[in-house]
């Protein structure tokens, strides 16, 4: 366990040019809490605002003012990840939910 | 797993706040600024008169209207604003004229009327940005379009968000430190500085980040709108999101007498007491759909004041047809006076200013922070590092280089000839010319010595404040504070305790360079000097 924390802050603390590709998970999670996040903080906002039945642009006002919680989760998400994979993995899976919504909230009157 | 966590948002709470950090000290120092920038305006003009009572709503009304029938008989608007509310220090008369053929709005014009005589005052202050433009700055930057400014902001503003969180993440023992300060221990006071900043300011610096991001979040999360309406109908998005009614066209209505309006006026002091009227509206006067706005000065609820409506011809009062409340648009209408602190009276303002002070501190000792971290780690291994040297440069030319540069836009205000051309302008380049050169200055000092030095400049660029303006106006202490005009003789003094408090930094700052190195500090010390770092 200390090994890996060792490797893992290691890496992330110190850039080091030469040392293989130890940036490349690095690189993958700013991606991931950035454009990953952002991807998802937007997708909440389409989804979410559906549920707000009879008025769209209440819910779309709802679901926006709610959405910068959503990026800043995304982000913490993504950073307190053992690996960058699971990053991926559960922002995935929080946006596989969000188009669930999505679709159900269309299907019922959205 | 749990220290694992600790660790990777430490991480991330101290590059987040790194990335940003300088561009956030920006922000919060000309936001906070923002928050007086009424006060500031009326030291900036200094031909302005000294304050003095206002005469009540009741007696200026008749010369506004008088002055309003000659000068527009036939406008579509009539704004006529009393003296007296924060920020609203000028009895004024204006008016829209209607729209000409093709065109969406009429021309505005806004004149300034002497309470005694109603005639209007054609004599102009001096040119000059004043808070206002300081204002501007915490949100829209300077030197670049509005929206790669809002958006550059935007982007720090969620920075500073994910560091605030990863921050509180990081610091499980939250409460206990924040009764924890161990001065004069070099990094641990630092840190120590930053966690008592931090946890005391928490839920004004949470606060201020949503709220800022609230104000414009359908620049910086567009997909609402654009998905239901189009890119290009935001209008139809906002009257159905807040149920405003759509504005047609409609031809001018036939003419009609406008009622008086001193009655609607009575009525309004008497719901609201005296002193809280701040302004009239009148749509379509001398037309048969007249209306008249009375608008309350804000401070007195948490949003804006509100508004009474009257028949402009029957003279009877008319109220708006209630609208369902509806609890998003509340959430975001709150957030937004929160963050621009309208309902503030003077003691909420001198809280602001104070959570706005703190906050740009915390970001300050945050910065200082970083290198004085990574500084302890590399001195185990005796190598220099550009990276740490280039952060210590931009810190102190921003922590305190910065406030430098403010000064200078205030000493530029007073020295720049009245008459110059682009005189606004110029107030400003000065601020950013100075704080270029505060950044190019401490590449040549050691370190610890530009900090010392630009302290001892802040000191005096501030503590002269006073003396500049009593020599270049007749605005000085010693008129300013008989006359009771507290907002000129405020900023005097605020100029002066600022000056102070940088030379108290300065002389603590010195008093520990001189001390014999504590052991910690002498095995940091060879990363410390600038020379070797820099080269």
């Amino acid at each position: 366990m200390t090994m890996a924390k060792e490797e893992r802050f290691g890496g992330v603390l110190r850039f080091r040019p030469a040392g293989g590709r130890r940036w490349l998970p690095l690189l993958s999670r700013i991606v991931a809490g950035v454009v990953g996040g952002y991807a998802l903080a937007t997708l909440a906002i389409a989804s979410l605002s559906t549920l707000s039945f009879g008025n769209r642009a209440y819910g779309i006002m709802g679901a926006t003012l709610g959405s910068f919680a959503i990026y800043t989760v995304a982000i913490l998400w993504v950073f307190a990840c053992r690996d960058a994979w699971r990053a991926w993995g559960g922002l995935g899976a929080a946006a596989l939910v969000l188009a669930l919504v999505w679709l159900l909230g269309w299907t019922l009157g959205g | 797993m749990k220290e694992g966590l600790r660790q990777s948002m430490a991480w991330l709470h101290s590059w987040a706040g790194l990335l940003v950090g300088w561009v956030l000290f920006f922000v919060f120092v000309t936001g906070t600024l923002g928050y007086v920038n009424t006060e500031i305006d009326h030291w900036m003009r200094p031909e302005e008169p000294l304050l003095s009572r206002p005469l009540p709503p009741q007696e200026l009304l008749p010369r506004a209207v008088d002055y309003l029938r000659a000068k527009a008989p036939d406008a579509q608007n009539w704004y006529i604003t009393f003296p007296g509310a924060r920020g609203n220090r000028d009895f004024t008369a204006a008016w829209r004229e209607r729209p000409a053929e093709g065109e969406e709005y009429g021309k505005y014009t806004r004149d300034r009327l002497d309470q005694a005589t109603g005639r209007r005052i054609v004599a102009e202050p001096r040119e000059t940005g004043g808070g206002s433009t300081l204002y501007r700055m915490h949100y829209e930057l300077h030197y670049m379009p509005y929206d790669w400014g809002i958006r550059i902001v935007g982007i720090c503003a969620m920075f500073m968000l994910v560091a605030i969180v990863s921050g509180v993440i990081t610091h499980k023992k939250i409460f206990a430190d924040f009764f924890t300060f161990r001065p004069a221990k070099g990094q641990r006071s630092w840190l120590d500085g930053h966690n008592l900043l931090s946890v005391a300011g928490l839920p004004f610096h949470l606060m201020i980040t949503y709220s800022g991001l609230v104000i414009f979040m359908f620049a910086y999360m567009p997909v609402g709108p654009d998905l239901i309406f189009g890119a290009d109908q935001r209008d139809r998005f906002f009257q159905q999101a807040y149920g405003y009614e759509p504005q047609d066209d409609k031809p001018p209505a036939p003419h009609a007498v406008l009622a008086p309006i001193g009655p609607m006026i009575a009525q309004a002091e008497q719901m609201w007491g005296p002193g809280q009227i701040d302004r009239v509206s009148i749509d379509n006067p001398g037309r048969a759909d007249a209306r008249v706005f009375v608008s309350r000065v804000s401070g007195s609820t948490l949003t804006w004041g509100g508004d009474l409506r009257f028949d402009g011809v029957s003279g009877k009062f008319h109220p708006e047809p209630e609208k369902p409340p509806r609890t998003a648009n509340v959430i975001g209408d709150v957030l937004r006076s929160l963050h621009e602190g309208i309902f503030a009276g003077p003691i909420i303002r001198l809280l602001y200013l104070i959570c706005g002070a703190s906050g740009a501190a915390m970001i300050g000792t945050g910065l200082t922070l970083w290198s004085t971290k990574r500084k302890v780690k590399l001195a185990k291994s005796g190598k220099a590092h550009f990276g740490i040297a280039v952060v210590d440069r931009l810190n102190v030319g921003t922590i305190i280089g910065l406030p430098i540069a403010v000064a200078a836009y205030f000493w530029a205000n007073r020295l720049i000839p009245v008459g110059l051309e682009h005189r606004a302008d110029w107030e400003v380049h000065a601020m950013f010319i100075t704080w270029a050169v505060m950044f190019i200055y401490p590449i040549w000092r050691p370190l610890p010595r530009a900090w010392i030095e630009m302290c001892w400049l802040a000191a005096a660029a501030f503590a002269l404040i006073p003396l500049l303006n009593a020599l270049t106006t007749d605005r000085h202490l010693g008129v300013s504070i008989p006359a009771g005009d507290w907002i000129l003789a405020g900023f005097d003094l605020s100029a002066l305790g600022t000056g102070l408090f940088f030379g108290w930094l300065a002389r603590k700052l010195a008093r520990r360079a001189a001390q014999p190195a504590p052991a910690a500090r002498k095995t940091r010390s060879p990363a410390v000097p600038a020379p070797q770092v820099a080269h």
